[in-house]
């Protein structure tokens, strides 16, 4: 190269005092890059070890939210809502079958009622049959004293059907008092089934209402669950995205060094021309300034363009680093947020859906205990009504038995009578209006037992039925009842073990978040890096804007140029490299020919991948 | 058990990555921390693979490979360069040497793993 003489004198100068002045520079720039290029092996290390637990605890706790999911999605809960569905089927069964009972059950204690007055008529008649009994004793008694001697059987005769028709009274009255009490309780009990019914009816009405609805809303959070689960596939995908991010990344620490490497490779390269320049004589001294002059431009140019280039890659892959880390920590706690809401479980009281479903369940199991008891109090009233109709009914039976012993009484009177003679025709006169008054007693008490008999048949037929139907639903409802208990159990525990891994989700998250919160709060390996570069980046943009103020680009450093390419073995560096050296009208450097290496299914793999 | 697959990087933290990625996936890492670490623990360790850097301290990847296609014990297992070299001339001479495929960093996990995968079948 040849350098005009006026130039010369004045660069010469002028590039001295400028080369004291960038050797030192470019000596304490070399220290930062040499630290730069080795300083932050420890820091990455300690990075990717807590990436590494991160990834594990975000693994452990999308494992939870899948438990989590399974337990309030699975099939275990669809088949506990199947079942109660047909328990609550079950239940509506039930209330019509024993609504229809009820009725029936008023209705026929209303009947027996209506039976029951019936019977006041020919019970009467009885009673007033013994008031006739009573005036013909005494009639007896007054006629027996015309007949002399005779007369004393016929006092006893007298004796005899007082004694008969007192008995026929008493059992009038004790058939009275018995038709008044069962009166009164029919009427009593016939209220109180009614009422009891209209409760339970109302409470059925009620409960049956919630727990259906429960089951609704219980189906609902199962497919906000269903849905949950793909949604915790999604961010298990997208996390492993994070990851590989996070991995691609952490690799830019070994590329970067190796770039530092090169800068500070070029850079040393300079030293040798510095201290050569300082043991020659004037005259070289002008040539060989100038000539470092110049290729200090270059290699500053350069280097400053390739140091810019891995810091800001550095800078931007931990940015990456922390950015996903941040992206992990944030979707687990929104799928934490969203599992919450999901079960309702945010409140302290840790309560959740399944336990909305137990208390309903509970509510039922109740209801159903409830019916029993009045299936079995319907069925008592009707054992007591058939046992005081069947009392009612040995009395008639009674009074039967003593109107026939009237009958055979009046029968001996007249007998009696006849062998008296004249004297005795008004006994026998008596003797046939008692024959007379028993018929009609008789009378009377097959008119009663027809009625008894109707009522008999009448309660034994509903008794049976009831008892019939209360033994069936009882057995049904006890067995609906130990299901639903045991189905309660089964949810208690399922509500248990949610409530557990709730706990654990909200454990693990805080754990997660608070993991993440740290590592990246403490990753500050790229600002101090890049502060590190920029104060290097400054001092080489500084020497080479004055190199090249002093002495333009010229053509004797192409070669240079050329061979530092050499050095470039990274295809970010190359460009960067061809780059500068066209922008000085230096053409890309000759490199060895290209040996082919034929790459099989590269596409398959990504354009950095090549299989031999 | 997973297969074996040695990892040769002189950065502890890239060796670091391809241990994580590969036992994510199930596979057994053992590490060696230059081409010459990596020489003496295949000396008596039959592996599945190999993935390694090229430019290390003491003995490079080129080295290690031929060191490898020379042993007894694992002259026929899969070798792979992981590695920021992209020219042609230097994957020309990996190729040579006996490498089976060449990876240039930054790579993505799942790109090594299909790559693993595809070799290790």
């Amino acid at each position: 190269m040849t350098i005009q003489p006026e130039f010369s004198l004045r660069a010469a100068s002028a590039g001295t005092d400028h080369l004291q002045v960038w050797r030192p520079i470019l000596t304490s720039s070399l220290e930062t890059l040499r630290m730069l290029a080795g300083a932050t092996e420890r820091e990455f290390l300690q990075i990717g070890a807590r990436m590494q637990e991160i990834h594990q605890q975000a693994f452990d706790l999308s494992g939870t939210a899948q438990q989590l999911v399974e337990v309030a999605s699975g099939e275990r809960l669809q088949s506990l809502i199947h079942r109660l569905r047909e328990i609550l089927s079950e239940m509506d069964k039930y209330l019509g079958q024993a609504q229809s009972l009820s009725e029936t059950s008023c209705a026929t204690l209303n009947s027996v009622g209506d039976l029951l007055k019936e019977v006041g008529t020919p019970l009467l008649g009885v009673k007033r049959m013994c008031k006739h009994l009573y005036i013909l004793e005494v009639s007896i008694k007054i006629e027996s004293t015309h007949i002399g001697e005779m007369g004393g059987e016929f006092i006893n005769l007298a004796i005899d059907i007082k004694k008969l028709s007192q008995l026929i009274k008493e059992k009038v009255n004790a058939i009275l008092e018995l038709r008044a009490l069962l009166t009164t309780s029919i009427n009593k009990n016939n209220f109180h089934i009614k009422t009891v019914k209209a409760q339970q009816d109302a409470k059925a009405e009620t409960t049956l209402g919630n727990t259906s609805e429960s089951l609704a809303e219980l189906e609902e959070v199962k497919g906000h669950f269903s849905r949950l689960g793909s949604l915790i596939s999604t961010i298990s995908i997208e996390n492993t995205g994070n990851i590989s991010t996070i991995v691609q990344s952490m690799q830019f620490h070994d590329i970067y060094r190796q770039q530092v490497e090169h800068v500070v490779e070029a850079i040393e390269g300079l030293l040798p021309a510095f201290a050569a320049l300082q043991t020659s004589d004037a005259p070289t001294e002008d040539n060989q300034c100038q000539t470092l002059i110049g290729m200090v431009g270059d290699v500053c140019e350069l280097q400053q363009a390739q140091l810019q280039f891995a810091s800001s890659e550095l800078y931007s892959a931990v940015v990456a680093i922390v950015r996903n880390l941040q992206l992990i920590g944030s979707k687990q706690k929104q799928m934490a947020k969203d599992i919450f809401e999901q079960t309702g479980t945010l409140d302290a009281s840790g309560t959740s859906f399944i336990d909305e479903v137990s208390s309903q369940m509970t509510s039922l199991a109740a209801l159903l205990g409830s019916c029993a008891d009045s299936n079995a109090e319907v069925a008592g009233i009707m054992r007591n009504v058939t046992g005081t109709v069947g009392e009612i009914t040995g009395f008639v039976t009674d009074i039967e038995g003593i109107g026939r012993d009237i009958m055979q009484i009046a029968l001996n009177a007249r007998i009696k009578a006849a062998s008296t003679g004249r004297e005795g025709a008004s006994l026998s006169v008596l003797a046939e209006e008692i024959g007379q008054l028993s018929n009609e007693a008789v009378d009377c008490t097959d008119l009663i037992t027809k009625t008894l008999a109707e009522i008999d048949s009448t309660t034994h037929q509903l008794s049976a039925e009831v008892n019939s139907s209360e033994e069936n639903l009882t057995v049904r409802l006890t067995g609906m009842k130990d299901e639903l208990v045991s189905i309660l159990s089964v949810l208690d525990k399922m509500g248990d073990e949610l409530l557990a891994l709730l706990s654990q989700v909200k454990n693990q998250v805080a754990f997660l978040s608070s993991e993440i919160e740290t590592l990246t709060g403490g990753i500050d390996v790229h600002e101090r890096t890049k502060a590190l570069a920029d104060a290097v980046l400054i001092s080489l943009k500084k020497i080479f804007s004055e190199a090249r103020q002093l002495h333009p680009a010229s053509e004797a450093f192409k070669e240079d140029l050329r061979l530092m390419a050499k050095r470039y073995t990274m295809e970010s560096e190359r460009r960067i490299h061809e780059s500068i050296a066209s922008r000085h009208g230096v053409g890309p450097a000759k490199v060895q020919a290209k040996t082919t290496v034929p790459p099989v299914n590269d596409t398959e793999f990504g354009d950095n991948v090549d299989l031999f | 058990m997973g297969k074996l697959i040695m990892t040769a990087d002189d950065s502890a933290s890239v060796r670091q990555m391809v241990a994580f990625t590969l036992k994510q996936n199930g596979y057994e890492v053992i590490e060696a921390v230059d081409g010459q670490d990596a020489l003496t623990k295949l000396g008596s360790k039959k592996v599945d693979m190999l993935l390694t850097d090229l430019n290390m301290p003491k003995l490079d990847g080129i080295g290690l490979i031929k060191g490898v296609r020379a042993s007894a014990l694992n002259k026929f297992i899969p070798i792979v360069m992981l590695t920021t070299e992209s020219q042609d001339s230097k994957k020309s001479e990996g190729k040579s040497a006996g490498a089976t495929g060449w990876i240039v960093k930054p790579f993505k996990p799942e790109q090594l793993i299909a790559v693993v995968k595809k070799l290790l079948g």
